[in-house]
């Protein structure tokens, strides 16, 4: 067989194809005209052809057609391996070249040829090329073909009649005669090929399916392929007919004993997905598959626990079994195999086994690395749930992957697991914190160092012997850095404040901190000593436990424009600060990760709400308290009076739209003003005199004041227009919606020169509607103490209302739906969901424009369908129209 | 349930050092432009190539992914997340058992593959056409694939020039 396409043997890199240029390939194309043919020539260029092909160059049509005519002439040639060749390329181009049924008659002519090798392909190429005018006229070739005795022209014509049925179902129907007598080929792949045509052949007509089926199931089929597929046709017919025959299980049942693997493997898991199975027959089907988990060869192991990992979720217990076989996969050297069978190990796991299954786990972390072992850190993340019991010994496993080597983003993932944990199951957190404590003595992740910290001086002082943990606290504002002495000093206070008999000591230790020379240590020690001393609890519990209530970014933002604005007369507001971020992200709720979220190491998170498509402009515009200063340069602003709030962005055109526009509500106490954000995203286009044409759905309520559109707009420079809309407070606020179209003068630009094709043209792009709703009258307070407050408003003023959160399937996500409805704070950090509860209470303060105090309790309930979340919402203030308003967010009145 | 019969979705051979395509064949439209095609290519490689995750089989984005690794080299045979992992085993074996067939056991790298890519594609016709497997055994394919045959070509040549010279020097002799 020497005739590989051999050439020089240069040195390794120098392959004879890599370079190949589509362009001079077909210029040899030439060779296929010579005469005599030369078959080594013509060779060589059709495997640089199909290499092309294969490289994935794409032809033309013409170029296509060129060559699969070029290529037709080589149906004179006698050269067999040339033929071969020949074929491969007329098939693949068939696709591609026009007029390929010329070659018709030459195919046809093909398939009376005495060699087996032209019979087989030209009806390979034959049922490319025919459509349902032609085959009628060439369907003897196909039946003649189908009933061959010769398997390569028998295979090959019954895979083409299978891609026919696509094409032509109605002709090819009329074969199932041949096609019955070839299922008696003696061909393993003709029985095969042969079965699957007949079954789709009748597949529409069940009875028929069935009676094939089960006769089939008698005669004793070879073909460890057509038995597989036997065994689909058997679930198949088991499925649809709810037969009681129990000859179709006893079939599948039977090839388990295969001694071929793809075959018994095909009827273990056939089993596996039956929905009322014995236990003889998922035993067998078990047993087949444990055997595999045994087996050397990769693919078979994977298969197995893939079935075993599915069947875990129906029959836990028909797994237990192969328990001790899958223990050892969990070192095995393929990582899917490895994690498929951790994952199925934990599904199947009990109380009584899961201890030794973690120590298991526990021998080989060190075969294992970073990136596998935050896979494991999550699987023991959800035993926590499933075991709560079984917590220390869930502590002391994440603890040990915390003490070992490791990248911060795996201690980041454990470290989020223990708090996950300590956050389910309040009984591990004295475990936990003892074995933190330790862990920080030798942390060096100062990050890491920070967050534990913060935990301790949460948790520390509500554990029965608070004590303890200050000595581990102290050590760290002995020994460590700036960063970790100051959160220590923090944690330190927070004994003091939330465990009285500490108190005196804290204040020792708070002393001892003065002289720091870190300036943010000596700062809070001496802001935590001076309330200390006063104990005003009341602001020291606002300092020390509140979450920042915003996202930090903004916060710093609005502190340098109250300080560049130079007039200190009413002392800055935190409401003030927007809360931007558009999806609402408690710090504690964060994805259910890392209460800490908002912290340094996950700052990017705190500003996801900036639109995508305004990324370049975030600079300028990314929190709406720079607002403040640009919208007072604006005059036709100046008298509006102080601006009360900006809404988060609403986008009004999809990111990756020409236009891209979203909007911002500014709300003034007799006035709104939409800030349009617009980005032009057409590089060949300039707008000019751009605005927006809004028109509310009831005019009643408010009045145009004034537009003011944008001068030009060029290409990929966002840039603002405006409307501003006045409404009478009297009357209530303008809840209404608004349709918005953009409306501009077009000027195509030639991108390459930057020259403008005057005049343009007037042209307008349809936007999103936009609603004015509550939240945007509606601002965020924060209280300290919320239930105190909540029974001193009376209850005579309260509205309650109860509604319905239609398609809200977990509480998790009503809770998330309410606030960012009603845009309050939460409170009593009552936006933390216990996972998978069924109700909940979430408080909420907020305050209006004029600030008054806003108190709302939200009672839910999944419904039974446990697809809706049923609410009861009381609202509390002082103002009952207030309450209606509140109200109104969710109930149209 | 009729996904058993297409078996094959795509089958690629990686280079090994980078993940360049050396040769590429998709049985259906899942990834109908190149662009589609090579960013799966490259996210199976990212998976595959990484020494320490262990060989042969894995499952990604809803494929099921055979493979082996040789010098320089490594061949993909992909299948639908439901197929049957040995089916596909069994393809991709049939292929690099035909090869070695046909190239007598010379060590499978990507010279070879490209050198004889001849032999290369047409195995890869013979056992797989459209998805469905066409045959499994090795013996039979590589005997599809390397027809022997005389050598037309050289043999017709060598009678024209015989013919030719004893024309010549008959008509020189004749002269």
């Amino acid at each position: 067989m020497g005739r590989i396409l051999q050439k020089k043997d240069d040195d390794e890199s120098d392959f004879l194809f890599e370079n190949l240029d589509k362009g001079q390939v077909i210029q040899e194309k030439r060779a296929f005209n010579e005469s005599p043919v030369h078959p080594r020539k013509c060779s060589l260029v059709i495997s640089q052809f199909l290499y092309l092909l294969s490289r994935g160059d794409s032809f033309t049509k013409t170029e296509a057609t060129d060559i699969f005519f070029a290529a037709t002439k080589l149906f004179q040639s006698k050269d067999i391996p040339l033929r071969r060749l020949m074929y491969l390329l007329l098939k693949e181009l068939s696709t591609i070249s026009q007029d390929a049924i010329i070659v018709i008659s030459s195919l046809t002519k093909d398939m009376s040829h005495k060699i087996e090798l032209y019979r087989a392909n030209a009806i390979r190429i034959l049922c490319k090329i025919t459509d349902s005018s032609i085959l009628p006229q060439i369907e003897r070739y196909f039946k003649q073909s189908i009933v061959e005795k010769d398997p390569h022209v028998s295979s090959a014509a019954l895979v083409s009649s299978i891609h026919l049925l696509k094409v032509c179902p109605e002709i090819v129907k009329r074969w199932a005669n041949e096609v019955q007598e070839a299922i008696s080929n003696k061909s393993n792949m003709v029985q095969y090929h042969a079965l699957a045509l007949l079954h789709r052949i009748k597949q529409h007509d069940r009875l028929a399916v069935s009676k094939l089926v089960s006769n089939l199931i008698k005669n004793s089929l070879r073909s460890p392929y057509a038995q597989s597929y036997l065994i689909r046709c058997c679930v198949e017919v088991i499925e649809e007919t709810n037969t009681e025959d129990r000859i179709f299980r006893e079939y599948i049942e039977s090839c388990l004993r295969s001694k071929n693997e793809m075959l018994a493997y095909e009827a273990a898991r056939s089993i596996c997905t039956f929905k009322n199975v014995s236990n003889k027959e998922i035993n067998s089907a078990v047993g087949v598959l444990q055997n595999f988990l045994n087996s050397t060869k990769p693919t078979l192991r994977f298969a197995a626990v893939r079935t075993l990992n599915k069947l875990a979720q129906t029959n836990p217990t028909a797994v237990i079994p192969c328990n001790l076989d899958m223990e050892n996969l969990i070192t095995d050297t393929n990582r899917s195999i490895a994690t498929l069978a951790i994952t199925t190990l934990l599904k199947v796991g009990n109380e009584s086994n899961v201890e030794r299954l973690i120590k298991q786990i526990a021998n080989f972390l060190g075969d294992i690395n970073d990136e596998f072992k935050i896979v494991v850190v999550d699987a023991i993340t959800s035993l926590s749930q499933k075991f709560p019991k079984k917590y220390k010994h869930l502590i002391i496993f994440l603890n040990k992957i915390l003490r070992d080597e490791g990248t911060l983003q795996l201690k980041q993932a454990t470290l989020d697991a223990i708090l996950t944990v300590v956050n389910n199951i309040p009984e591990s957190k004295e475990i936990a914190l003892t074995e933190l404590c330790d862990y920080i003595e030798d942390c060096d992740f100062p990050d890491l160092s920070v967050q534990i910290l913060h935990l301790i001086g949460q948790e520390g002082p509500l554990t029965s012997s608070p004590a303890q943990y200050m000595r581990y606290i102290y050590n760290r504002v002995l020994l460590d850095g700036g960063i970790i002495r100051a959160a220590a000093v923090t944690s330190i206070a927070k004994f003091g404040l939330l465990y009285e008999p500490m108190k005196e000591k804290v204040v020792i230790l708070l002393q001892r901190c003065l002289l720091d020379e870190d300036d943010e240590v000596r700062d809070r020690a001496t802001l935590y000593l001076k309330l200390f001393k006063e104990n005003d609890t009341r602001y020291l519990n606002k300092v020390l436990m509140d979450d920042v209530p915003v996202p930090l970014n903004n916060l710093q933002k609005s502190l340098e424009a109250y300080l560049h604005q130079g007039d200190f007369s009413e002392p800055f507001d935190i409401a003030s600060v927007s809360t931007v971020a558009e999806t609402y992200q408690s710090p504690l709720l964060g994805d259910g990760k890392s209460p800490f979220s908002t912290g340094a190491s996950k700052k990017g998170d705190s500003v996801t709400g900036t639109p995508k498509a305004s990324n370049t402009a975030t600079e300028e515009s990314s929190g709406p308290e720079s607002f403040v200063s640009k919208l007072s340069q604006i005059p036709q602003f100046s008298t509006f009076g102080k601006l009360l709030k900006s809404s988060e962005y609403i986008e009004l055109t999809e990111t990756e739209t020409e236009y891209v526009v979203n909007c911002v509500k500014h709300i003034y106490r007799e006035h709104i003003v939409f800030q349009f954000n617009c980005t032009n995203t057409l590089n060949e286009q300039q707008l000019s005199n751009v605005s927006v044409k809004m028109v509310p759905s009831d005019v009643k309520l408010l009045k145009y004041e004034c537009s003011i559109p944008i001068d030009v707009l060029p290409y990929g420079e966002p840039q603002q227009c405006y409307v501003a809309i006045r409404y009478n407070p009297v009357n209530g606020y303008p809840l209404c919606s608004l349709s918005n179209n953009l409306k501009f003068k077009v000027k195509e630009v030639d991108p390459s020169t930057g020259e403008l094709d005057e005049p343009g043209y007037d042209d307008q792009y349809s936007l999103e509607r936009m609603e004015i709703v509550p939240k945007d009258f509606l601002n965020r307070a924060f209280v300290g103490n919320f239930s105190e407050d909540w029974k001193k408003m009376s209850e005579d003023t309260q509205l309650v209302q109860t509604f319905s959160l239609v398609g809200v399937k977990s509480i998790d996500e009503a809770v998330k739906q309410i606030i960012k409805t009603l845009g309050m704070a939460p409170a009593e950090k009552s936006e933390v969901v216990a996972p998978k509860s069924v109700k909940h209470i979430l408080y909420l303060t907020g305050k209006s424009l004029n600030n008054q105090l806003i108190y709302v309790r939200a009672r839910m309930k999944l419904d039974q369908s446990q697809t809706n979340t049923d609410v009861e919402l009381t609202v509390k203030s002082d103002d009952e129209s207030l309450n209606d308003f509140v109200i109104s967010a969710f109930v149209e009145k | 349930m009729s996904s058993f019969l297409y078996t094959v979705t795509s089958f690629f051979i990686l280079d090994s050092s980078k993940g360049d395509r050396v040769i590429a064949k998709y049985y259906n439209n899942d990834f109908d432009t190149l662009q589609k095609q090579k960013s799966f290519e490259k996210k199976v490689f990212d998976k595959t190539s990484k020494v320490n995750f262990g060989g042969e089989i894995t499952l990604l984005d809803n494929y099921l992914v055979v493979y082996k690794s040789f010098s320089n080299i490594i061949i993909y045979m992909v299948g639908d997340q439901n197929q049957n992992e040995i089916a596909l085993l069994y393809v991709l074996n049939s292929f690099i058992d035909t090869l070695q067939i046909l190239f007598e056991n010379s060590q499978i790298n990507k010279k070879l593959i490209l050198d004889g890519i001849n032999y290369t594609l047409l195995t890869l016709d013979e056992i797989i056409d459209g998805g469905i497997i066409m045959e499994n055994d090795s013996v039979v394919i590589a005997d599809r694939v390397g027809i022997k045959a005389p050598d037309n070509d050289d043999l017709d040549e060598s009678i024209n020039k015989a013919v030719t010279s004893v024309k010549e020097q008959l008509f020189n002799f004749l002269k």
